[in-house]
């Protein structure tokens, strides 16, 4: 493939579908379309090919849109998914967003909307793969907080700690959830006592997001 | 394959071919194709339908009507899309009566749109 093509993997079982898909994606010239009929042809083509970007209908027999999204990301791959969706499938879409699905188009507008959409989600990969690459290149992250001896303050002071995780490491949800439960308890201590120890349960959970090694926090009461 | 003009809509007609290729951009031969297509994987998705209501398996009735209906809503068979998705709707819920009543009539207005699109493609 040349650089700055883009290849694309559409999955439906459908074949008009394959075909009105494909005949949707190839008037971007920079897309390599290649179609499959099955959730477990497309995680075979995706082992093998890494696509830039999956289009999956979320209904299909066998492996549906939703399961495809979850047996790559248990692969570890992270493409993006956009799914084309039906009248019918509104709890099925909040999973698979929710699974990591990057976005969706109804069916019924994929001749004007899917375009559209696949272009917004390209650019948006794009940032993350720029982003990740930078932050890969970071060797130290230092923040210097001054707090008062304020419990109240500790619930902000976990969530701005937590986004800035999430931004340096992608910190996933239940990681998250226990750094951030670490966090409150090592942060409500240290507000009452003038005095922060970055051990136990909170270092446990930082190791585990590979992330102890370039914390330097400060805390001054 | 030829098919070099416009079909003219008949007042009986099932679907509405015009409106069906201006939803395309005006691409007569992707219509083309995707009614051939339409023709040729018809009799698999009706012999899922027919294997489903055999089996009385709620799922692949909705399955196969999901299916169906992804299949002619290219051809603004607004009927044959209201039944498929009435069977979608109904196979999990409905008395079987009813469910049997709704395959019938799907199947009796995706034939029609077969017929339809077998005359403008031939």
């Amino acid at each position: 493939m040349n650089s700055g093509q883009i290849a694309i993997l559409v999955v439906d079982d459908s074949a008009l579908e394959r075909l009105m898909v494909g005949h949707v994606l190839r008037q971007d010239s920079r897309f390599i379309v290649t179609a499959v009929n099955g959730g477990q042809e497309a995680l075979e083509y995706t082992a093998v090919h890494r696509p830039n970007l999956v289009v999956t209908d979320l209904r299909m027999p066998g492996m549906n849109g939703l399961e495809l999204i979850e047996n790559l990301r248990s692969a570890g791959q992270y493409i993006p998914v956009v799914l084309m969706t039906s009248f019918g499938s509104e709890e099925l879409v909040v999973k698979a967003l929710k699974a990591g699905a990057a976005s969706y188009v109804p069916k019924l507008n994929l001749e004007h909307g899917l375009l559209k959409t696949i272009r917004r989600v390209l650019v948006l990969a794009e940032h993350r793969k720029h982003r990740c690459q930078t932050i890969d290149e970071l060797t130290i992250s230092e923040w210097c907080f001054a707090l008062e001896s304020d419990p109240d303050s500790v619930p902000y002071l976990i969530s701005h700690l937590l986004n800035l995780a999430v931004q340096l490491n992608q910190t996933p949800g239940e990681d998250a959830t226990r750094v951030k439960r670490a966090l409150k308890r090592v942060l409500s201590i240290a507000a009452a006592s003038g005095t922060l120890e970055i051990g136990g349960e909170l270092r446990e959970a930082l190791e585990a997001i590979n992330y102890s090694s370039s914390l330097k926090t400060t805390v001054l009461t | 394959m030829t098919f070099s003009t416009t079909p003219v809509p008949s007042t009986s007609s099932c679907c509405n071919l015009v409106a069906a290729i201006t939803k395309l951009d005006g691409d007569v031969e992707l219509f083309h194709n995707l009614a051939k297509l339409f023709i040729d994987t018809l009799p698999d998705q009706l012999c899922e339908l027919t294997v489903a209501m055999t089996e009385g398996c709620p799922r692949k009735i909705s399955d196969a009507a999901h299916s169906i209906k992804g299949s002619v809503r290219y051809f603004l068979a607004d009927v044959a899309y209201d039944a498929a998705q009435h069977l979608e709707l109904i196979s999990v819920s409905g008395q079987r009566s009813d469910i049997d009543s709704a395959c019938e009539s799907l199947l009796r207005e995706v034939e029609k749109l077969r017929c339809e699109l077998l005359a403008v493609t031939r």
